[in-house]
């Protein structure tokens, strides 16, 4: 009968074994690639508003403080968009025929609130509370990245849940004084951990629970 | 006949090929081969082949799949992110043994068939030998003894006179051709 193959199927035959490995482990690469990315996290990610809304502006510009327009951080596990009512405290006396700012004015005549588009959007499986964070010295710029610096806002962080739990497993690496918290300027010292394990026994964070299913699985 | 060509004897039944590889091991030959369509029992032993390396490979796999098995799920349950899942300790290991032991059995199936085609030289769709004559009966009926021409005893017409005094149903030529 003699040979079926020619003398190059040997290599063909030994390339293919090892191609079969790698065509085996690819899926799984680009898989893990991708879930990481920013296309499917959405981090840097600016979404389209209503109106092109600049925290520079109001936040390092004007030096307005976070809670004037998220009033509820403090207090509820909801930050709060602001209604247009908070808008037009000042914006009915400044810019009025801005035709940028002709969405709020018309949210205010017909009384239907502003479409505003999510940033941080997380599953609706998972329980965040903000004020737990902000009354144990978490502050706004460990999550939401330096907002007073973006002209408009995007997603500074992925929103994994091992982001989660990196800082809930060792919260001394973030946890900065409470009158801070709301300092969009604020950078960590030189002695963060020594000064954040300190922070951690002076407001008792309990990070032995901390990663416990039911603190955000709830 | 091309220089540097072995020779191949050819046989009708299993007796008959061992009895050869016997003769031809007393005649001083030791670079010699043996096809045969099924596993001839005692042609090991005839041809006097080295202890396969494969068993170790199998151990060594074994070993590596159960203890990284168990170390994974020690690291993950204790080290990792240790929950309190029914009360149970941490490093609960009685619980790691199934995975443990699955992964054992993985390891060493893996090792077994990829360690047998890498010592083996296996996959090798060709071959010299495919070129002989009837060769293709190796898998069929017939029993194929070869003496490599790289043998120190080889002469072309010494060797092909000594397998047609076995009583072959032939002799042919294998080109041990440079590709």
């Amino acid at each position: 009968m003699g040979q079926i193959f020619r003398p190059r199927a040997n290599s063909f035959a030994r390339i293919a074994l090892l191609a079969l490995f790698l065509i085996i482990l690819l899926p799984f690469g680009i898989g893990f690639a991708l879930v990481r990315s920013p296309y499917l996290t959405g981090v840097d990610d600016v979404p389209r508003q209503p109106v092109p809304f600049s925290h520079q502006h109001h936040v390092s510009g004007l030096g307005i403080d976070c809670r004037y327009c998220h009033d509820s951080v403090e207090h509820a596990a909801f930050a709060g968009i602001p209604p247009t009512e908070t808008c037009m405290t000042c914006h009915s006396q400044i810019w009025t025929d801005a035709a940028m700012l002709e969405p709020v004015r018309e949210s205010w005549r017909t009384g239907k609130p502003l479409r505003w588009t999510r940033v941080y959007d997380l599953p609706d499986f998972v329980y965040f509370n903000h004020a737990v964070h902000v009354s144990h010295g978490i502050g706004c710029t460990t999550c939401h990245g330096p907002v007073g610096r973006m002209p408009l806002t995007r997603q500074a962080t992925p929103l994994f849940m091992s982001w989660c739990l990196d800082c809930h497993r060792a919260p001394e690496k973030y946890v900065r004084p409470r009158e801070h918290v709301f300092d969009p300027d604020w950078m960590p010292p030189q002695d963060q951990l020594a000064q954040g394990r300190q922070l951690v026994h002076e407001y008792r964070i309990r990070v032995g629970q901390l990663t416990d299913c039911s603190v955000c699985h709830r | 006949m091309t220089p540097n060509s072995s020779w191949l004897a050819e046989f009708a039944t299993a007796e008959q090929l061992l009895n050869a590889i016997t003769r031809t091991r007393i005649a001083g030959y030791r670079r010699i081969e043996a096809y045969a369509p099924f596993d001839v029992p005692g042609l090991a032993e005839e041809l006097d082949l080295p202890a396969s390396r494969l068993p170790l490979w199998i151990l060594i796999f074994g070993i590596l799949g159960g203890v990284s098995a168990f170390l994974l799920q020690a690291y993950l349950a204790a080290v990792d992110f240790p929950l309190n899942a029914g009360g149970r300790p941490y490093f609960s290991w009685p619980s790691f043994t199934l995975v443990s032991f699955e992964f054992t059995v993985l390891g060493a199936a893996l090792a077994g068939f990829f360690g047998m085609l890498a010592l083996k030289g296996l996959p090798r769709p060709y071959h010299p030998i495919f070129d002989a004559a009837n060769c293709d009966r190796a898998s069929q009926d017939r029993f194929f003894l070869m003496i490599d021409s790289d043998d120190p005893e080889f002469d072309p017409d010494s060797t092909r006179r000594f397998l047609e005094s076995l009583n072959p149903i032939a002799v042919t030529e294998v080109n041990r051709e440079v590709s």
